[in-house]
């Protein structure tokens, strides 16, 4: 397979007749096996499927990803190699996909129910004499008194409901964004302010990050 | 994961929050730059710093970045096979 220039991609994929249709051709190839390792390598929701449809899902994705850089070829600004430009854009298309199937089922509600605002966190069920020392546990709770407090007291509704489903439950921020009617972008800054705020506010109580590490030196 | 080791990074990721940050499409949009940069071993500039940064603070954008560098090593694999 000849290795293009940007310079070449751009006048093949512009071209017409064969010059065309052999770029078209090189960048499917490329991207499908690039993606197709992408889907052998990390995707254990995948392990169980048969070779052949995860060949299908690679081509499906990949044919997806090459509309949209057809597209956009004139946002192509030269700053990375053009087959990299072209991957970052067939991964976006594999992710939203893919996330896209896992969640479909789920409410922000289910995502983040169970009552409390931090649910697995606000139970330590360390018993003293098995888990960490006395003088730890009593640390740690009142880390934990702190963060609640925190997270009651500074934080609107939304940052609350974000915080949480975004590092509690470790959902995807675009899955929170749908479910909220907002978009990643805000979504994201609304969690990042929560963060932000909740930095300060344990701060201000006078617990910094190297307490929390010697607190914790034993996870 | 144990609830210590959720809680102690739940304060880790609080605590090394930067008051600055760009947003995930700003991210998107210098990623294959970084990229690019990241694999040949070139010393990121200020923009890519940044972009370094946002990843560190974004779960949803370093998972996608992990997936872009393996898209990225699966069509290197084939041009050197």
């Amino acid at each position: 397979m000849s290795k293009r220039t940007n310079e070449e991609w751009l006048e093949d994929l512009r071209a017409e007749g064969s010059r065309r249709a052999g770029a078209l051709t090189d960048l499917r190839s490329r991207l499908t096996r690039g993606m197709l390792f992408y889907l052998r390598s990390e995707r254990s929701d995948l392990a169980d499927l048969p070779q052949e449809e995860l060949q299908h899902m690679a081509e499906d994705f990949v044919q997806d990803a090459i509309l949209k850089v057809m597209d956009n070829l004139d946002s192509f600004r030269g700053e990375s190699q053009f087959t990299t430009w072209a991957s970052k854009i067939a991964t976006r298309v594999a992710i939203s996909e893919l996330r896209r199937a896992r969640y479909k089922d789920f409410s922000l509600e289910y995502l983040t129910a169970e009552g409390e605002t931090m649910p697995s966190i606000t139970s330590l069920d360390i018993a003293p004499q098995q888990g960490p020392q006395p003088e730890s546990y009593a640390e740690r709770r009142e880390l934990l008194d702190v963060l609640r407090q925190g997270i009651d007291n500074v934080l609107t509704e939304r940052q609350r409901a974000a915080l949480t489903a975004y590092t509690v439950k470790g959902v995807p921020i675009e899955e929170i964004a749908q479910r909220m009617n907002t978009n990643r972008n805000a979504l994201y800054k609304l969690v990042h302010d929560a963060r932000v705020k909740l930095k300060k506010y344990i701060e201000e109580q006078g617990l910094t990050l190297d307490y929390v590490l010697d607190v914790f030196a034993d996870e | 994961m144990s609830t210590g080791n959720r809680f102690k990074k739940l304060l880790e990721m609080i605590l090394s929050t930067q008051e600055e940050d760009i947003t995930c499409d700003e991210c998107f949009e210098h990623v294959d730059r970084y990229a690019d940069m990241l694999r040949a071993g070139d010393e990121p500039d200020r923009v890519m710093h940044r972009v370094r940064r946002h990843l560190e603070n974004c779960d949803c954008c370093q998972r996608e970045f992990e997936a872009f560098l393996l898209v990225l090593q699966g069509m290197e694999h084939e041009e050197q096979g």
